[in-house]
């Protein structure tokens, strides 16, 4: 389509907005290479074409600025999709840490069964039920049962 | 020691070495630290694009006489456009900021809760009946399990982050390279883009000549002295700001090394700690110092 606006890229951005960056300072040295010469009405012209210059500038810069940030926006995607990942593998960490502990419990209940001593058994059920229920509330944050559900929740 | 106790200690010990090795996660850990120590200082220069414009429309004199019929015109017009820009630089770089992150809490990720409960279960069966030996197999099986759960636990991770940063590494070379560029272009060669530094470079040209051009009519007056001293004043604030870009794009570009030395110390999920110890000290030793700067230029 010949007559649609093409969208400067950002190289082009920056030639145009370098360019009228140097007419700019251009002029700046002009006025005072020739402070003597100008008259105070002259001096103001100069200082407008002058900060109509940087205005330019200021817009090229800006247009460039959001192609470079457009020309991102696949890579902004892809990291965002990363961070996920790494976020769900967090969360998977602390499944195990709890799949763990149970596993835990159902070994160290075995040694006090061992003991065939019922009420060794009996206190240190009670002993093991309260220190899993304790590392629960640690790991999740929130309150756990102490019911004695954990060991005979063994998979 | 009873022989049960010594043969669960010995147990746990070589598999705690043939599971573990001297391998661990400090490196990841301390790049995402540094890079969230940044978070706090980066933002200041995304809102200084709107800033920088808001400053160079100060920069104008009026003739002298009756006000001019027209007002002279703005030397930046781009304010809210600026402004929108500098927001999108704080949503990308959070983007890259919040990836670290992840990457750090996955890295130090623990099984604490864990741990602890196996802790407290040598008390809980000192008031039973059970013989000291009985005691010492039921502790010796929860210190082996926790042990072994640490290490699944490290194993999963250290081969998690190296399957993401694998695949990362190189949008985040793109990214991390598109903020320096945005902000601040490389000094040695000419700039291929638009920057937060060409706005302070438009903004010099106005200090120049807002200050220059009145002096130069009137050198030697009392007055000239203290308009002396407030260009001094300008252009030492502008350089702060100008170093203060230059620092962001050390830090972005030292971020992107950084990943890129940590996705080749770790390929294939073998993590060389000493070498990646070795490589990355460098960078990170660059990051602080850039960090410092930052917060230094834009005090």
């Amino acid at each position: 389509m010949p007559d649609q606006t093409q969208p400067l890229t950002a190289a082009q951005a920056q030639e145009l907005a370098q360019n009228f960056h140097d007419i700019a300072a251009a002029i700046g040295q002009y006025r005072l290479v020739q402070v003597t010469v100008l008259t105070p009405t002259q001096q103001y012209q100069l200082q407008n074409i002058q900060l109509q210059c940087i205005q330019y500038s200021n817009t090229f810069i800006s247009a460039g600025l959001f192609a470079a940030q457009s020309n991102l926006a696949t890579t902004l995607a892809s990291i965002k999709q990363a961070t996920v990942q790494a976020n769900q593998a967090i969360a998977t960490i602390k499944d195990v840490d709890k799949a763990l502990q149970i596993a835990t419990a159902a070994a160290v209940l075995g040694a006090s069964i061992a003991s065939m001593n019922p009420s060794a058994v009996g206190n240190g059920l009670d002993g093991l039920v309260k220190a899993v229920a304790g590392s629960t509330t640690a790991a999740s944050g929130s309150t756990t049962s102490t019911s004695g559900a954990a060991p005979s929740s063994t998979p | 020691m009873p022989r049960g106790r010594w043969l669960s200690a010995k147990a746990t010990f070589l598999l705690a070495v043939v599971l573990v090795g001297c391998v661990n996660l400090d490196q990841v850990t301390a790049l995402a630290k540094l890079a969230d120590e940044a978070k706090t200082s980066l933002p200041v220069i995304a809102a200084d694009f709107k800033g920088s414009c808001d400053r160079q429309n100060l920069y104008v004199h009026l003739p002298p006489g009756p006000s001019p019929v027209s007002a002279p015109p703005k030397a930046c017009v781009s304010g809210d456009d600026l402004d929108k820009l500098g927001n999108n630089l704080i949503a990308e770089q959070n983007i890259l900021l919040d990836y670290f992150d992840a990457l750090g809490k996955l890295a130090s990720s623990t099984s604490s809760g864990f741990q602890k409960s196996v802790g407290t279960l040598s008390s809980s069966f000192k008031d039973t009946s059970l013989s000291t030996a009985q005691q010492t197999m039921a502790t010796s099986a929860g210190n082996l399990a926790s042990a072994i759960s640490d290490m699944a636990l490290q194993g999963y991770r250290k081969r998690k982050i190296a399957d993401i940063i694998g695949k990362t590494d190189k949008d985040v070379a793109i990214l991390a390279n598109g903020l320096a560029d945005q902000v601040a272009p490389a000094p040695d060669k000419t700039p291929s883009a638009t920057s937060y530094l060409s706005l302070l470079n438009n903004e010099g040209v106005l200090i120049d000549s807002y200050y220059s051009v009145p002096l130069a009519q009137d050198p030697n007056s009392l007055a000239a002295i203290i308009v002396n001293r407030q260009w001094q004043s300008d252009v030492n604030q502008l350089n702060a700001r100008k170093d203060a870009a230059q620092a962001y794009r050390k830090l972005m570009l030292s971020l992107a090394t950084a990943h890129a030395k940590l996705t080749s110390d770790t390929k294939g999920g073998h993590f060389d700690i000493k070498q990646l110890g070795k490589d990355l000290g460098p960078d990170i030793e660059q990051m602080e110092k850039a960090i410092a700067d930052l917060q230094k230029d834009l005090r």
